[in-house]
């Protein structure tokens, strides 16, 4: 690797900073110049120091345990449902005939008018949050299944016809394939949603231990170094999430032309 | 030797096919009368205009589409269906992006035990002269390349009938002249019978034993055109003129007196 290779190496893997170092700037420009209360905008350095007392913190591991356990009990519910459910939509006409307007005006319900049923179902323990996950992320996993299942080209079902593929080859060497980047489209929203979904579950009902509870006493103390905190911790979450995806993503599509793939 | 049980070359008997398709409420006829017959071995080219109805009638024989009057028989046997005595290769080389060559040609490959499977994908990989490419995902060749896939494709199935529907349509001159040679090389060692359809006169001439003239609207064979010429035939040839000259004018009857005042 020569160095001007590795110096733009280093650009492009930093250049996503931008935006956080601007940011981080004018924050620090505001207090200085007094343009902000510091009760409600604390110093980069208090949240440093916030920062340090969490992490060295085991309620704060504990917290971010229960909420990735949450998640991910929600996530694997709602994808496995959202799948199965959407390649029937996509792949039978019939499904889609006697499921699908139910589904669609399903979907336009928010999620948060759920809760009052889901509280009142479930009681008020750990299966309400991860069923308000699970109701909000599937959605995602139906739609984006529906519409890769249908991708299947008419040239394909032609050459299926004059080869005298089976069924069940068919399935597994077209129909999945075919529906395979779409089908991650759906993992990549319904992982989003999901996080989103835990971290609204636990503000909302307020119950056990979660990163939320972060937000919760930041708010109810008023330290809003403590608030900002948690939206760091609920963002990054997020972020490391998106990453896993998009590389597994690359390892599983690789027979894409690389300038498909590296979209985005 | 069995004879029965080595894959013969099959006779195709087309006799009045008609065909109708529904366009915006208005009957179109896309097909009418049409009638060939095919000899067991014989490289037969259908040559026509766009929207003649030539691919139709291909995929009639291949059994993706049903007729409306008339009948296909191989053997006397009437088709009904698709099936895998009969190989059609389409214009867009239909490889499934997510398979390997080898995957590719494997996925076609349904009814046969695994050794002969992995033995005939060897064999049709070095016919169409692709050893070397076996792990190559299609977006990774040439247009060349992936034509000569599709070929393999068909031909794992050792096929008696070879159906071409413009396969080499999409590919440049002189690509196209090279498969034209391997697909030559290829009849020549299979003997299956073969229909091509193009709309390239230089094409249906230096490939064909005869050459059917289609004309539209509705479908149907104008005329034969014997092309009586030994191979490996030479393009430039007089005779090989001579034959191109009389086909192109049953297109184009002014340009045929042009070009007679040139000479």
């Amino acid at each position: 690797m020569s160095a001007r290779t590795t110096r733009r190496f280093i650009v492009r893997g930093f250049r996503g900073a931008a935006l956080p170092l601007a940011l981080l700037a004018f924050w620090t420009l505001a207090l200085s110049r007094g343009w902000a209360n510091r009760q409600l905008l604390p110093s980069p350095w208090t949240v440093l120091q916030t920062v340090r007392h969490s992490l060295a913190d085991a309620w704060f591991w504990t917290g971010l345990g229960h909420s990735l356990a949450r998640m991910a009990t929600g996530f694997l519910i709602a994808s496995t449902i959202g799948l199965l459910f959407g390649v029937l939509l996509g792949a039978s006409r019939w499904g889609a005939r006697l499921a699908g307007p139910g589904f669609h005006a399903f979907r336009q319900v928010a999620p948060f008018a759920w809760i009052p049923l889901i509280s009142a179902w479930f009681g008020v323990g750990e299966s309400t949050k991860v069923a308000f996950i699970t109701l909000a992320a599937f959605p995602a996993m139906v739609i984006n299944a529906i519409e890769g299942v249908q991708a299947v080209t008419r040239q394909h079902r032609e050459l299926a016809r004059v080869l005298e593929i089976s069924r069940w080859r068919f399935i597994t060497g077209v129909i999945v394939p075919t529906a395979m980047p779409q089908i991650f489209t759906g993992i990549h929203l319904t992982l989003v949603v999901a996080w989103l979904a835990t971290v609204g579950a636990e503000y909302f009902l307020q119950i056990g231990p979660g990163v939320a509870g972060i937000l919760i006493e930041g708010r109810a103390l008023v330290r809003m170094d403590l608030v900002l905190f948690g939206i760091a911790v609920i963002g990054l979450v997020g972020f490391a999430l998106n990453l896993t995806v998009r590389h597994l993503e690359a390892l599983v599509l690789r027979w894409r032309p690389a300038n498909t793939s590296e979209a985005s | 030797m069995n004879t029965q049980l080595a894959p013969s070359a099959p006779t195709i008997v087309a006799a009045g096919i008609g065909k109708r398709f529904n366009s915006n409420g208005s009957q179109v006829v896309a097909l009418q009368g049409l009638d060939v017959t095919v000899q067991p071995g014989e490289f037969l080219s259908i040559i026509g205009g766009s929207g003649c109805g030539k691919s139709t009638f291909l995929r009639i024989i291949a059994g993706l589409e049903t007729n409306d009057d008339g009948s296909v028989t191989i053997d006397g046997v009437p088709v009904r269906r698709p099936g895998l005595d009969r190989g059609i290769m389409f214009q867009d080389c239909r490889l499934l992006p997510w398979f390997t060559v080898e995957r590719n040609l494997a996925f076609a490959l349904t009814h046969v035990p695994k050794d002969e499977a992995r033995a005939r994908i060897a064999d049709v990989i070095r016919l169409v002269g692709l050893v070397g490419f076996e792990k190559a995902y299609p977006h990774q060749l040439s247009g060349g390349m992936a034509q000569r896939v599709a070929i393999a494709r068909v031909l794992v199935n050792k096929p008696r009938v070879l159906l071409l529907d413009e396969p080499f349509g999409a590919l440049d001159a002189l690509t196209k002249i090279q498969m034209q040679e391997e697909l030559l090389r290829i009849w020549e060692s299979e003997r299956s019978t073969v229909i091509l359809v193009t709309h390239d006169i230089d094409e249906a001439v230096y490939l064909g034993d005869r050459v059917a003239i289609m004309s539209n609207r509705p479908g149907h064979i104008k005329r034969f055109v014997e092309v009586d010429l030994a191979r490996p035939r030479d393009r430039t040839s007089p005779a090989f003129v001579a034959v191109r000259r009389q086909i192109f004018g049953e297109f184009f009857t002014v340009a045929e007196a042009q070009v007679e005042y040139q000479i």
